[in-house]
């Protein structure tokens, strides 16, 4: 099984799991391009909390992840700024070659 | 902390003065750890901590060290945040001359309050189920922060 492989199988757990256990997630976005083995999400939440900017939160590996994750929680109004550069991306962060999860896409019951 | 809330022998604004420093320093750390402001800028803000339960709610491993599923934790957090959020509020910078673990207030009616003496709703609420949980949290993430939200040199 190869890196990428690895890494891929660790970010659609993540992804199954989030969108289980936040209803509010509309949309989870893969940000690919630089990130190495690292894992880089925006998860657009309409019950997230505006900030106005976009924070993200560092998770450590663990066994079903075992890539170093950073989160970054938006609203959706947030997430419209960020698609049109008015809200910048933390640095070395780029929306090019991103991937993107929709809940439908997802059976997020049953998600232990 | 949970034993701080349960046994308290102290005035209760003691032990809530203490668990909402917890919560606003359990809060800026999960920000200061992603990088997202540093420590300079972290000292402004009171409201970390309710937005830090939301999001260290998607961590699987802290659901697994509670023994909850995402289902059951889903459940839980949306009972915490509104507590959440009082515990936040005792802040004086947040409680805009109201209520606050530290200072004296004046209410609307003119009537000067001490927190020594001031009967705490919120201290109630830890006392219930939901309270229970929270300060479960509280203490939990305390101990498992650095394992659970810092790189792994750090721990």
């Amino acid at each position: 099984m190869t890196e990428n492989h690895n890494l891929e199988k660790a970010v659609k757990f993540l992804v199954q799991d989030n969108f289980g256990v936040e209803d509010g997630l509309e949309r989870i976005v893969w940000l690919r391009q630089g990130a190495g083995d690292e894992i880089r999400l925006i998860e657009v939440n309409c019950n997230g909390f505006p900030m106005g900017r976009v924070e993200a939160f560092y998770f450590a590996p663990f066994e079903q992840v075992p890539f170093e994750t950073y989160l970054a929680d938006v609203t959706p109004k947030e997430w419209q700024k960020i698609l049109s550069g008015e809200i910048p991306l933390p640095e070395g962060w780029s929306l090019e070659g991103s991937r993107e999860f929709l809940p439908s896409e997802f059976e997020v019951a049953g998600v232990g | 902390m949970c034993q701080l809330i349960r046994k308290q022998k102290l005035p209760g604004c003691h032990a809530l003065h203490y668990l909402q420093m917890t919560c606003e320093k359990l809060g800026k750390a999960f920000l200061i750890a992603g990088k997202s402001i540093s420590p300079d800028q972290a000292k402004g803000s009171h409201i970390a901590f309710k937005r830090f339960l939301q999001v260290a709610s998607r961590h699987p491993e802290l659901r697994s060290l509670l023994a909850m599923t995402s289902s059951q934790f889903k459940a839980h957090i949306k009972q915490l945040l509104p507590l959440a959020e009082n515990i936040e509020r005792l802040a004086p910078a947040l409680a805009q001359d109201g209520p606050n673990a530290e200072y004296p207030w004046e209410s609307p009616e003119r009537k000067i309050h001490v927190p020594v003496s001031y009967d705490f709703a919120v201290l109630q609420e830890l006392h219930r189920p939901p309270g229970v949980n929270l300060l479960k949290i509280v203490d939990l993430v305390q101990s498992q922060f650095y394992r659970l939200f810092t790189k792994p040199h750090h721990a």
